[in-house]
């Protein structure tokens, strides 16, 4: 356990450290307040492992301050005896680090700087002192700590001098004065984040133009971080007057500190160089030949940086999907707030500015609205499931498919927020078939423990789109993902997704149309998607025949079971031709439509008898009557008399003594019976090859048949 | 309040018209008045001391015990035990600690109590600290080098410890907290740090001769006044500040040096007079190696001990033998050396023990400098010459 023993409250706060934040640690950490507290840990206060962090001035000024001193003391006696017991003491009149073994000694800021860090390292059961000293480097930031002091005491008095205009950059703090003659200066304080860097640089080098910029190695809270190199980066990725100026890193450590730096390549582009911490060696660098470096070959410069995705996003994804937006809302010349922050952050985040210095915007094709158009005949019902749906791509899609095709899109985005994976498929799933969805746009990983997950059959996407197509195969998925891995689009292909949008990953930017294929890609899958959305009526046909099935299902062993066991056979049949279904395919509908009807003809071969040259239906032995279909109506001509022994009665004939007489589900009138005349005539037209395909609607009102025959079946 | 006799002569001897032969009768007359004995020498320092200590009814000390040494000009001895305790004292002062610390949310709090006021007020605060000052002066007393130097860095006028011109008075500090209502001069420099605020810059920096860091800002220089008077630990440790003394005086180069943490730890704490105890410390060194004869490089163990409510800072020079015979140390104990230690460094700061091998089989410890009379305590043996400085944190009985 780290014990935390320090009265002032109030200050705790100045450095960061809420109530909340003490929650977050409260395994590890106990801060105390009081000496009561302290005393009633007891002896298990110097337990082997323990650390414990005591202010040096802790209850000065109150009645408990002879108790506390004496506390102190005991605790400096057995941090000096007992091993593995670790103590710091903290001040705010102590300017220096030190450590003497288990015992260290540190200024108040230091502590609570450091403090997360020790708690970090003591989980991962490194929880030396040096940590609360240095941070995470700790030899590394000691050493960085001695050298700065050094140099600092031993830079020149008198400023340099050097000619044309010079920005000097500083840290508040520990930093060359007087450093050059008439130059400007400028600080930076604790805030070293991207944004605060963009900031400074646009209000630095916004305007006024510089010969020279000299900027500091080391800045920010800690040392080890070379900031200054960082700094050099941003200068080059940000469009200013100053951008291709030359930079001068001015520092108190040489070039071996600095080759793990993630922007250490900046060293290498041209006019930024690493100069010595010393006002002779300004003036030196200052007067050295250079060719100055053309905003046509920054380009290049950049490119040499190879920088990698920032570690501080959940994962190269987060950076893909902004990335992704940027440059989707600047192809389709879409914004709302959600995207000016997108570009906001693309503006001030290095490793996006690094992106937009090689990849300009100016170079992503525009697509112009009516080439956002999607040629449909229907209107299909949209949801839209992404985590990240409110940071930009929203808009993006409301403006393709609401503003200008006028589809009806929903979305499903926060409410998906601490829900468990199960609790996100069934909500999801509700939502689908409580609003009719026709086509869903569902973003892979949904769910934090996605992106831990080395098994993807359990990423959440996978399994929604499971659970999707198993309550209509119909329904349209649209997988919207970061993800490139042919493993994982294999799976959801299996699955059953209708299609793939992948969020344009930086690297893909090489390919200067890249963006205006993605979005006709997007369109083209659109469009496509529409024309299958008939499959999802098909396949709630399918599901009614399936009830109407279940609903007479009995166990005798007659020829009765049997035939409902044939007909459920050929239903799984059906329904498995029905995936196959592609519009664009239409052999695809023809096996459909085919096996459809090899369901009916089941009907014809289990209730037609024979007997006597006179034809019966069903065991009831119900007289099969000639039904004929002349100009729009139907015609019975009585009892099914042969007239001769090629004389046979038909599958309309049968199929419709059936529907009107054996079963009663349709009078003699009833327009199923047109349909089913037109199917028979489409069936034959198609086997004697007088037709060559069947249409989306033929193929619904066959599985309309079916539904109809099986609605009140019989033996 | 009315002018004492003190004053009046105060006033006198600060009256730039008088010349050297008034001067030295009004010292005879005030002597006289005073009813003073010894040397001119001896007289005019009991004056000085009494002119810049006027209200010594009041104070707790004033325990100097006379020592006889006719043969001597040094002062009368200053009990070191004063020194501590001004210091301490300063440093518990609830308002006087607020000039030795930097400044967070909770002092911020205690600050603005103090001066009743909601939010800070640099105005209230110099008001609290000068009025505190003074108070504290009247109740504890200190040389006045030290009190001249406390005084220059809160009221300004004159420069105070390496002729700097910033102190807590000071018109450019003045001009910056009009610039910056509300924050404290010596905000921790982190907090100044988050909120972005720029301290007030001392310039030209001032390298620390203590810590070797260089002052860039009023907080830092809060820091370094604490610094002239509490040894800590790490850098502000007497440890690691001998260690820099021996590197930048390259006594490291002509000496031997034995430290060890168990002799020598490196969080001892106490408040004294720093610079004149490195000033002491390099006379001793010095002295060291203008006595060692031959080749032999010098052997010096450094030890740093408190016991019984006294603190010791011993330099034992092992390899060498004292260039005196006991009786000679004994009937002319000062030489032109231990009168400046004593005179310069040693006295009010601390008492000085010299114990050593005198040769001819003789062996002592003798009280240089402390309240008692000189006299040696015989030892069976002993090895070198040990100078050992005493800084007491409680009063002799």
């Amino acid at each position: 356990m780290i014990y935390l023993i320090d009265d002032k409250r109030t200050r705790q706060k100045d450095f960061g450290w809420t109530k909340e934040k003490f929650a977050q640690y409260a395994s590890c950490l106990t801060p105390l307040y009081n000496i009561n507290d302290v005393v009633n840990i007891g002896e298990d206060l110097y337990n082997d492992g323990n650390i414990i962090l005591y202010h040096e001035s802790f209850l000065d000024f109150t009645g408990d301050r002879d108790r506390a001193v004496e506390q102190r003391n005991k605790l400096a006696g057995k941090a000096a005896s007992i091993n593995g017991l670790s103590v710091a003491f903290f001040s705010g009149s102590q300017s220096s680090r030190s450590l003497d073994k288990d015992m260290a000694f540190l200024p108040v800021a230091t502590l609570y700087q450091n403090l997360e860090v020790l708690i970090q390292q003591y989980n991962q059961q490194c929880g030396h002192l040096k940590h609360i000293l240095f941070g995470e480097n700790p030899e590394i930031e000691e050493k960085l700590n001695e050298l700065l002091t050094k140099a600092n005491r031993e830079i020149e008095r008198d400023a340099a001098v050097i000619s044309g205009s010079n920005l000097f950059i500083r840290p508040n703090s520990r930093y060359i004065q007087n450093a050059i003659e008439g130059a400007s200066e400028e600080i930076f304080f604790n805030d070293v984040s991207d944004e605060k860097l963009s900031e400074k640089i646009n209000d630095w080098l916004g305007e006024r133009e510089y010969d020279n910029i000299y900027i500091p190695l080391c800045f920010g809270k800690t040392l080890s971080d070379f900031n200054g190199l960082r700094l050099a980066t941003h200068i080059r990725c940000t469009p200013t007057s100053n951008q291709i100026k030359r930079i001068f890193i001015y520092s108190f450590v040489g070039i071996e500190y600095l080759y793990q730096n993630e922007y250490f390549n900046i060293l290498k582009t041209q006019n930024v160089q690493l100069v010595d911490y010393s006002k002779k060696a300004f003036e030196l660098v200052a007067n050295d030949p250079f060719i100055t470096l053309k905003q046509e070959g920054l380009e290049k410069q950049i490119n040499m940086l190879k920088l990698d995705p920032p570690l501080n996003y959940v994962d190269s994804h987060s950076i893909a999907n902004e990335w992704a937006v940027y440059r989707w809302a600047h192809a389709i010349n879409a914004s709302d707030n959600s995207i000016q922050s997108v570009n906001q952050n693309i503006g001030s985040n290095l490793y996006f500015k690094y992106l937009t210095t090689i990849y300009p915007p100016s170079q992503i094709a525009q697509v112009a609205d009516q080439e956002l158009k999607i040629n449909c005949d229907s209107s299909p019902y949209i949801l839209y499931v992404d985590d990240d749906a409110e940071k930009g791509w929203f808009e993006i899609f409301s403006k393709i498919l609401v503003d200008i095709n006028d589809f009806d899109l929903q979305y499903i985005d926060s409410e998906l927020d601490g829900k468990s994976q199960n609790e996100i498929i069934s909500l999801v799933s509700d939502k689908v078939v409580t609003e009719g969805i026709d086509l869903v746009m569902l973003d892979y990983r949904l769910y934090p423990g996605d992106f831990d997950q080395s098994d993807f059959h359990e990423i959440t996407g996978l399994k929604l789109l499971n659970a999707i197509k198993s309550i209509n195969p119909g329904i349209q998925v649209i997988m919207f993902s970061a993800t490139n891995k042919i493993w994982n689009l294999q799976a959801m292909q299996d699955a059953g997704a209708n299609g793939f949008v992948i969020k344009e990953a930086p690297e893909n930017n090489g390919d200067s149309g890249f963006k205006s294929k993605s979005v006709a890609g997007f369109l083209n899958l659109f469009f496509d998607a529409t024309k299958r959305i008939f499959i999802k009526d098909f396949y709630k046909s399918l599901f009614r025949v399936e009830e109407n099935l279940n609903s007479c299902d009995f166990e005798d062993g007659s020829g009765y079971e049997g035939f409902l066991k044939e007909l459920k056979s050929q239903l799984k049949i059906v329904r498995q031709t029905g995936k196959q279904v592609d519009p664009k395919v239409s052999m695809t509908i023809d096996v459909a439509f085919l096996m459809c009807y090899n369901f009916l003809e089941r009907f014809k071969d289990y209730y037609l008898l024979e007997k006597d040259y006179r034809f019966y239906l069903g065991s009831k032995e119900l007289s099969l009557h000639r039904y004929q279909y002349r100009n729009g109506f139907v015609i019975n001509e009585g009892e099914f008399i042969r007239d001769g022994q090629n004389d046979n009665p038909s599958w309309f004939q049968c199929i419709t003594g059936l529907l009107v007489d054996y079963f009663e589900v349709i009078g003699n009138e009833d327009p199923t019976i047109k349909i089913l005349w037109q199917v028979k005539n489409c069936r034959n037209s198609y086997i004697h090859e007088r037709k060559s395909f069947f249409s989306k609607a033929e193929l619904l009102e066959i599985s309309n048949l079916m539904i109809k025959i099986t609605s009140a079946m019989k033996e | 309040m009315a002018k004492t006799k003190y004053d009046f002569i105060e006033e006198i001897l600060k009256n730039k018209k008088i010349n050297q032969n008034q001067r030295e009768r009004i010292l005879e007359l005030a002597s006289r008045e005073i009813s003073l004995e010894g040397t001119l020498e001896k007289r005019i320092q009991k004056i000085e001391e009494i002119i810049y200590n006027h209200n010594t009814e009041n104070k707790v000390f004033q325990t100097e015990v006379p020592r006889n040494f006719e043969d001597s000009n040094l002062r009368q001895y200053i009990d070191p035990f004063n020194l501590y305790k001004f210091l301490f004292e300063y440093n518990q002062n609830p308002i006087l600690r607020t000039t030795c610390h930097d400044i967070d949310s909770n002092e911020l709090e205690n600050v603005n109590k103090i001066c009743n006021s909601d939010t800070y007020d640099y105005n209230k605060h110099l008001s609290k600290i000068i009025e505190n000052y003074d108070q504290h002066e009247k109740k504890y007393s200190a040389t006045r080098q030290i009190t001249g130097l406390i005084r220059g860095y809160l009221k300004g006028k004159n420069k105070w410890s390496y002729n700097i011109e910033y102190n807590w008075s000071s018109p450019k500090l003045k001009q910056w907290a009009k610039e910056n209502p509300s924050i404290p001069p010596n905000l921790n420099e982190n907090i100044a740090g988050e909120q972005e605020i720029e301290l007030l810059v001392i310039k030209p920096q001032i390298n620390s001769p203590i810590t070797y860091d260089s002052i860039q800002s009023f907080t830092q220089l809060v820091l370094h006044f604490k610094n002239l008077f509490h040894l800590k630990s790490g850098k502000q440790g007497l440890r690691a500040i001998l260690d820099r003394v021996n590197s930048n005086k390259k006594w490291n180069v002509k000496v031997d040096f034995e430290i060890t943490d168990q002799d020598f730890p490196k969080n001892l704490e106490h408040f004294t007079d720093v610079d004149k105890l490195i000033e002491a410390y390099n006379k001793l060194i010095q002295l060291i190696i203008e006595q060692c004869q031959g080749d032999e490089k010098p052997k010096v163990k450094l030890s740093f001990y408190e016991i019984d409510k006294r603190v010791y800072l011993s330099v034992h020079h092992l390899n060498g033998q004292y260039n005196k015979t006991l009786q000679n140390c004994l009937d002319r104990p000062y030489g032109k050396t231990y009168t400046s230690l004593i005179e310069k460094q040693v006295n009010g700061m601390c008492n000085i023990y010299l114990k050593a091998d005198f040769g001819n089989k003789e062996y002592a410890c003798i009280n240089l400098w402390n309240s008692k009379k000189l006299e040696d305590f015989k030892l069976d043996s002993f090895t070198g010459v040990e100078h050992i400085l005493e800084f007491p944190k409680i009063k002799e009985s």
